[in-house]
């Protein structure tokens, strides 16, 4: 990760490039364009965090830029009449920074209440929130000025020495820089992970502790930093603004700059920016046809440019370097590769106890008019494999979402090593100790199979948001102690051939090892497997059988829904018979396969055995 | 009936599934097994248009499908019930049944679909309790049932299941593959890839044995049963005991 590659040099050589510009270039015409490139690029950037890699769209960001750009001008403004700031020049420094704050705060008021809808709803809060802070900075006259906005902002300066427009160009290109390497670093850290997996599957983030809320207005605030910084970087650069400079369409602006950069790469917001920058430069009476060029713009992105600009280069210069099975390992000759559990692996921290880790106490719940639980009372111990059996719609798999914090029941208890424990959401419920995995597979798309272990640490010891940002020591030793912690739980699984393939990749039973490893790498105390040999051949089920049976020997407490009876029998220590959301049957496996009620209603009459 | 010839099926550069050969007769059940990785779904999606194979022909009753899109495959008579079901979520499961009969009630045959249906039910008592709920709503195993439903109710003339008994109960089991023996003998041709080989040898006429992309041992039922590498390897030792 370290060693520099073509891609550093690249970056190198067109920062070099950058900084001769002033030097290059004539007049300060293109000078002053290349500043407003900075400058849409870290909005761009920080727009990029939230709708490329976290899939939440906003369309209001001009309004957070606004929101910089008019505190700023408004407090050095102020400050600027005190004669001792003035001279220092420090009272616009404090003006950025209370630009970027409000932008920060503002971004914080939209998150907490927008980011709990979903999809749509989001950018329809953002769009209307543009709207609403436009209106007030042209009807707010004796504040924001109105129509005419406001003018003569102070220049940046560092006593007397002021930041022209030659040196102001070397400002916003740190800025810019500093954006940019903050979004590389965030993106390749846990922090950016975490981003992706909630893009790919909200449900399953939660499910490794993850708070999805917390983390989606974590990056919403994130965001609105860089809009803000975006903000009081034009302010002191135009000298005057107005609110036509932070319309609905800078908004569309910043979104398509994203787009056809490429949403979700690096690079990409940087090109979008770029491109659009300057397009105007090329075509004449832009303004009159301004809505044409963003429309058709969105068109081919979407139609040629899925990827945008970015994901074009990248796509060929990937392609061009994919050797034969260099991505999936290809798949080997030879004898069905059935995984092989390592019996070594022991996941720490299970304190061992005689009394149940769970114990579900009358549990009920309704969905609509059908009652899918009823008065259904079972425990699990620590170091044993419970098994939840019955007919297809009996409940299963809702007492599997009850546990893992997915439902909440509508009556009954749930004790947690004998405490009354309120399990409130799924990210609380693997605090508590609780994984699962899930009966309709549901991975982070094409991560790889390490990074989604590394995404079961969240709980425990991951690298956190500012060493990620920062990309401190710290940080880095943590990422590589929990590398080698999730090398060694892929070898346990048995899929170390695969840790660096795209997990959507895989083969279906593969995929489903691959949530059993995330699962693991939430140090579970209760193990909650939903259906975890389907789709395996007997040979697979037979590594399965080997892999839980060691999960038992260090503790791990195991409650699974199967109907792989041969698996059942053969590994659990107790059964739970469901039908119609009530228990038929419990006890041990030989005495529930004898039981007329369970033959009855599942297993059907002794010459079926053949079909199990 | 089907006819596949040196199919060679890849995702860019890596080559799933390496030149192929088999056929099917009309009438027959066929069973594929394999590993996971060996390239069983990646074969059924190639045949179903979903993936265009890079090389070799699918010959369908004369006919070279292999680089028609699915749709149009659909239209030969080809139905795929894929694993992970896929219904439509927010519609009740009458609904996802009459979607699957949209053919043929287009075509006028409201009382053939509902003897039909009448008759599917009967297999699945399960879904018929359900057939007024969002199919969303319903559990793994039931939404499985009603794929295979809606499937059967299309009236192919050839379908492929992939992993028909995913998530199903071992008292269901038994009834859906005995159905398929059932549709057989209505004129129905199969081509299942099943992980649970023992049900998918029994219900078969003959077996193709798949491993990483090429097709490694094939025969008829009795021989496939005892044939030990398919015994050590998929039928597992207990389930000979």
């Amino acid at each position: 990760m370290n060693v520099p590659t073509k891609q550093d040099f690249a970056l190198y050589a067109g920062m070099a490039a950058l900084l001769a510009v002033p030097m290059i270039v004539p007049g300060s015409y293109y000078t002053f364009m290349c500043i407003l490139v900075f400058i849409y690029s870290v909005v761009a950037i920080g727009l990029n965090l939230l709708a490329g890699y976290s899939g939440q769209f906003s369309l209001g960001h001009a309004a957070l830029m606004a929101m910089g750009a008019y505190t700023t001008a408004i407090v050095s403004k102020a400050l600027g009449a005190h004669s001792l700031l003035a001279a220092t020049g420090i009272h616009v420094f404090i003006g950025m920074i209370a630009g970027v704050a409000m932008a920060a705060i503002f971004g914080a008021v939209l998150a907490y209440p927008a980011l709990k809808l979903k999809g749509p709803y989001l950018a329809m809060v953002t769009i209307a929130f543009g709207w609403v802070i436009w209106k007030i900075l042209l009807e707010w006259v004796p504040v924001t000025g109105g129509e005419l906005g406001i003018t003569a902002i102070p220049k940046l300066r560092l006593g007397d020495f002021v930041l022209h427009t030659t040196y102001y160009y070397y400002f916003a290109l740190g800025a810019a820089f500093v954006g940019f390497f903050a979004q590389r670093n965030i993106v390749r850290s846990h922090f950016g992970r975490k981003l992706l997996a909630i893009k790919h599957s909200e449900i399953a983030a939660a499910s490794v502790g993850i708070d999805v809320y917390k983390e989606k207005v974590r990056t919403f605030i994130i965001s609105a930093v860089f809009a803000g910084v975006g903000g009081v970087l034009f302010a002191h650069q135009q000298n005057f603004i107005n609110p036509d400079n932070f319309q609905f369409f800078s908004s569309v602006f910043f979104l398509l700059a994203v787009l056809f950069g490429g949403a979700g790469t690096l690079i990409g917001p940087v090109i979008g920016a770029t491109v659009l920058t300057f397009l105007p430069e090329l075509l004449h009476d832009f303004d009159r046809i301004r809505l044409v060029v963003y429309g058709v713009l969105i068109l081919i992105t979407l139609y040629f440019l899925p990827n945008g600009v970015a994901g074009v280069i990248i796509g060929r210069r990937l392609g061009a370097a994919r050797e034969p099975g260099g991505v999936v390992p290809s798949v080997r000759n030879g004898s069905p590769d059935a995984p092989k559990p390592a019996q070594d692996y022991i996941l720490a921290d299970v304190p061992m106890s005689d009394a149940p880790v769970i114990s579900v106490e009358e549990i009920g719940r309704s969905f609509g008019g059908l009652r899918a639980l009823n008065q259904v009372n079972f425990s699990v111990m620590p170091g044993s494999a419970h098994a939840l059996i019955g007919p297809n719609g009996a409940g299963k798999t809702t007492m599997i979402n009850i546990i893992s914090g997915f439902y909440r029941p509508d009556a009954g208890i749930i004790r947690l090593d004998g405490r009354e424990a309120r399990i409130s959401s799924m990210h609380a419920a693997a605090q508590f100790g609780i994984a699962r995995t899930f009966q309709t597979i549901k991975l982070f798309g094409n991560l790889s199979v390490l990074d989604h272990v590394l995404l079961g640490f969240e709980r425990h010891g991951a690298v956190g948001m500012w060493d990620a940002i920062l990309n401190t020591q710290k940080g880095r030793q943590v990422e590589r102690a929990r590398i080698t912690e999730a090398m060694a739980i892929i070898r346990f699984v048995g899929l170390e051939a695969y840790a660096h393939a795209p997990a959507n990749a895989l083969a279906y039973g593969h995929r489903r090892l691959v949530e059993i490893a995330r699962a693991l790498a939430v140090r579970p105390r209760l193990l909650l497997l939903d259906e975890p040999a389907a789709g395996l051949v007997a040979e697979e089920i037979e590594a399965l059988k080997r892999l839980i049976g060691a999960l038992k020997r260090s503790g791990v407490a195991v409650l699974l829904v199967e109907h792989h009876m041969d698996l059942v029998v053969s590994i659990s220590d107790q059964v739970t018979v469901l039908d119609y959301g009530e228990v038929i049957c419990q006890g041990d496996p030989a005495s529930v396969q004898r039981d007329p009620r369970v033959i009855e209603a599942y297993l059907g009459s002794a010459d079926d055995h053949a079909y199990r | 009936m089907l006819i596949v010839e040196n199919l060679v099926v890849a995702y860019d550069s890596l080559e799933v599934v390496r030149g192929i050969s088999f056929r099917v007769e009309e009438g027959e059940i066929i069973t594929i097994l394999g590993s996971n990785g060996a390239g069983k779904t990646t074969t059924l999606r190639s045949l179903s248009g979903l993936h265009r194979p890079r090389a070799g022909r699918i010959l369908f009753k004369g006919l070279d499908i292999s680089q028609l899109s699915a749709h149009r495959v659909v239209e030969q008579g080809l139905c795929l019930v894929p694993e992970g079901r896929q219904l439509f979520p927010d519609h009740t499961v009458m609904e996802n049944l009459e979607l699957g009969a949209y053919r043929r009630l287009r075509a006028g045959e409201r009382a053939e679909v509902r003897r039909d249906r009448e008759q599917i039910l009967d297999l699945f008592p399960r879904v018929r309790e359900r057939l007024d709920q969002k199919a969303g709503l319903l559990s793994g195993g039931e939404q499985q049932m009603v794929a295979i439903a809606r499937a059967l109710i299309s009236r192919p003339a050839f379908l492929m299941l992939d992993e028909p008994s995913l998530g199903l109960a071992p008292m269901i089991l038994r009834s859906i593959f005995d159905s398929f023996v059932k549709m057989r003998a209505n004129g129905l041709t199969l081509l299942i890839v099943e992980q649970i080989a023992l049900l998918g040898l029994q219900v078969c006429d003959r077996a193709y044995v798949l491993e990483s992309g090429r097709l490694v041992i094939e025969g008829p039922r009795e021989t496939m049963l005892k044939n030990p590498q398919v015994i050590e390897a998929y039928l597992g030792k207990k389930a000979i005991a």
